[in-house]
């Protein structure tokens, strides 16, 4: 192992429970032990995930949250003793891994409780809402400390809390515990002041106006966390230790408004002064463990950051609370392992807290061990398969049902929380496979083939592997995509797969006599809207992006046709890191308006283009294209823009080589355009039934 | 008698099935009905049933959970 990861090996304590390394796997939802949107029951699949974590040597894992009442069924969850009955043997096999297991138990999402449609529809009507009880009490899973607005849905209010309920729930907080421990697990974690859930609304003294021994001064305002710690440790024992995830800052402008990591603003929330007395309040409650970082719902990006945040972005905070109490102290968010083991040895932060990591690449804590970090698979945080919770204006969450159903399943690593779907089963008949084009679809294919035992040969017609996504990962803050691409090679040299570059393949036929199966992976070309006068003068995001124009210094303004993420990466990349004037120009009411795209990632977007006053002109179109402008009509009407470009960001059309036929198959854009999710997982899909 | 016989059918009807439920998540059947119904269709279909199979689980998670 490198010397420089040795301190994240080292043992340390939360309580009286000796947690053997440094690495904590932060709760995710969806990798839960008792299910997550179903009535509780032990789920085989979370367990499955999890104890793989424990044996890859993670030294503390959190499973996903559980709410102390679940939101389907309405159960409390200390009242389904079987699940109980199944912990106690799965916890006895999990300790021979040497790892430890708590249970984060959460006291509800609150105002910040992500509502579909059907949901919000519920919620609105007390009738309905009644009537619906029995199975889904809507008004109950968005009840808060008072009536505060909903982040998802427009015109849903929560409703307060009364002090039976509240003390209702602190007592199961204390039964849930009981029998846990009594199953064997180690600890729990409290969920949470932290992130803008329930306990953290009434935490926040601009979210509760509370005037009951709930509410008022800031002792008040945790009283609820702080009884609940009283309460595990009156019934499950003082000597259970109880961690809290925690938000040291909230970094919230106001509703549904976050900062951006370099802004100077008015706290909305929690800010560090009263961070500062909260950890001693919590501390002295009987905490043993500060799990934290930064942000609310409203500012989502923190407690989920994309790419789009610098790595280590709630450090700084997290280190200076530490100072304020003696319990230890992790911090989540874009973590860099090196620089966690530094802080860790330097004596600055007790362990550090990882979780995406953990579904992109289920060795990578071996990999560290035994030198081979070269070889991990990066997270992007793309939150397309874990975490794909969307929101655009006017909407509820957009997530489907599916997704709904199963978070926590990874973009990039398909097997993630659906093992017995996703499978490498060897083949029986191994076959000569041509995989035309070198993106991401075409080597995760040849990956996929090859480890079943086919043989793969990329036909690439570049001179370098990556297809489109090259261009994707050529943004200034797309280092883990730059990653992934430097990964994705080296994993084609490492499994020998043989790639025939600069060769374009027009006709199938040609091919047909040498293989025994056809992948075709020719990925997908930028649309065109020749009804443009002048469309034919774009740019599109390669000339703009991979071929660097974006350095040109006579490039200075640039209206993009179109605000979807491509468009909105690329113009905060221009005003952020170039330092120029981009435009955008949207049909939509919404940039990033995508159903996939998860709330933290577009509202980072556009929150930065309000903060750095991009124009944005929605619900608008550009109607000529000429020599150094371009007219755009809103419904205001129409003017005439001058500018240097106007980029084609109106999307992409499938681009297939060849016709549908026996022993052809197609995966990625070329089937539909869609995103990393879904050229990986159909690329898994076609290859494992090859 | 005819109740043994109902229960018979039942148990039987009932073992088919699950025997051709079994059977159909071999890979090799699997890899046949891929090639039979093509990958369009195929995956369409295993998709639409995954999600059929998530919801039937509600129900019987929340009865279950009611169980003593």
């Amino acid at each position: 192992m490198n010397p420089k990861y040795e301190a994240l090996f080292t043992p340390f304590k939360i309580g009286e429970v000796e947690i053997p390394n440094r690495i904590v796997q932060c709760s995710m939802g969806g990798t839960t032990l008792f299910g997550w949107l179903e009535p509780s029951h032990f789920d085989l699949e979370g367990a499955d995930f999890l104890l793989k974590r424990a044996k890859d040597g993670v030294g503390l894992v959190l499973p996903g949250m559980q709410v102390i009442r679940d939101t389907m069924g309405r159960k409390w969850l200390d009242s389904n003793r079987q699940m109980y009955r199944v912990l106690k043997p799965y916890m006895d096999e999990y300790h021979k891994t040497g790892s430890k297991l708590f249970i984060q138990l959460a006291g509800g999402f609150g105002r910040s409780m992500a509502v579909t449609p059907w949901m919000a529809a519920l919620g609105r009507n007390d009738l309905l809402n009644k009537l619906a009880s029995p199975i889904v009490d809507v008004q109950y899973a968005c009840a808060s400390a008072s009536a505060t607005p909903n982040r998802w849905a427009d015109n849903l209010t929560s409703r307060p809390f009364t002090v039976e309920e509240i003390q209702e729930m602190v007592w199961h907080f204390g039964a849930t515990a009981k029998k846990l421990r009594e199953a064997g697990i180690d600890g729990v974690e409290i969920h949470a002041v932290h992130e803008g859930y329930n306990l953290d609304q009434f935490a926040i003294a601009n979210m509760n106006f509370r005037t009951d021994q709930y509410g008022g001064s800031l002792e008040n305002r945790l009283r609820f966390a702080t009884e609940i710690v009283q309460s595990i440790h009156e019934q499950a024992g003082d000597d259970f230790p109880v961690s809290l995830r925690y938000s040291v800052r909230s970094c919230t402008k106001g509703w549904r408004k976050g900062a951006m990591p370099y802004e100077e603003f008015e706290e909305f929330g929690r800010d560090l002064t009263e961070s500062e007395k909260a950890v001693k309040i919590l501390q002295d409650a009987g905490y043993a463990f500060l799990n934290c970082d930064n942000g609310t719902y409203d500012a989502w990006y923190w407690a989920h950051p994309p790419q789009y945040m610098p790595d280590n972005c709630n450090l700084e905070d997290v280190e200076h609370i530490r100072k304020f109490i003696d319990i230890p102290v992790a911090c989540a968010g874009r973590m860099d392992p090196v620089k966690a083991a530094e802080e860790i040895a330097a004596g600055r932060l007790d362990a550090v807290a990882i979780a995406r990591q953990n579904l992109v690449d289920e060795h990578w804590v071996t990999k560290i061990k035994e030198g081979r970090e070269d070889e991990i698979r990066p997270c992007i945080r793309c939150h397309n398969g874990c975490f794909n919770f969307s929101k655009a204006a006017g909407t509820e969450n957009m997530q489907s049902l599916g997704d709904s159903l199963h978070l926590g399943r990874c973009a990039l690593n398909p097997p993630t929380m659906q093992h017995n779907r996703y499978k490498i089963v060897p083949t029986k008949r191994p076959k000569k496979v041509a995989v035309i084009g070198g993106g991401v679809g075409g080597m995760e294919s040849a990956l996929v083939l090859k480890k079943r035992g086919h043989e793969p040969v990329i036909f690439e017609k570049d001179s370098e592997l990556g297809g489109l996504f090259l261009t994707a990962s050529a943004m200034t803050f797309k280092e883990n995509d730059k990653d992934l691409l430097r990964w994705y090679r080296d994993e084609i040299k490492r499994y020998n797969i043989e790639v025939r570059y600069n060769t374009e393949v027009n006709d199938l036929g040609t091919l047909r006599r040498g293989f025994d199966e056809i992948v075709v992976c020719t990925g997908s070309v930028p649309r065109t809207m020749p009804q443009i006068k002048g469309f034919e003068k774009t740019m599109n995001f390669t000339d703009l992006l991979r071929d660097r124009k974006i350095e040109d210094d006579k490039l200075q303004t640039v209206v993009f046709l179109g605000g979807g993420q491509s468009s909105c990466e690329a113009a905060y990349d221009m005003v952020y890191n170039f330092k120029k004037h981009p435009i955008i120009v949207e049909y939509g009411n919404d940039l990033v308006a995508a159903q996939a795209t998860c709330l933290a990632n577009t509202s980072f977007l556009r929150d930065a283009m309000e903060y750095h006053k991009v124009p944005v002109y929605l619900h608008s179109t550009v109607t000529e294209i000429g020599d150094g402008y371009c007219i755009i009509k809103t419904p205001d009407g129409e003017f005439r823009q001058e500018c240097d470009a106007v980029v084609n960001g109106i999307g992409f059309v499938p681009a297939p080589v060849g016709d549908k036929g026996p022993h052809i198959h197609r995966v990625g854009d070329c089937v539909a355009i869609g995103n990393l999710r879904t050229v990986i997982w159909r690329a898994w899909d076609v290859c494992m039934r090859i | 008698m005819k109740l043994i016989k109902k229960l018979f059918g039942l148990v039987l009807f009932g073992g088919i099935a699950y025997g051709v439920y079994k059977m159909a998540q071999r890979d090799e059947v699997q890899e046949t009905l891929f090639e039979l119904l093509g990958e369009d269709t195929y995956l369409e279909a295993q998709d639409k049933l995954r999600l059929v199979g998530d919801l039937l689980m509600w129900p019987v998670d929340f009865v279950r959970a009611l169980l003593p």
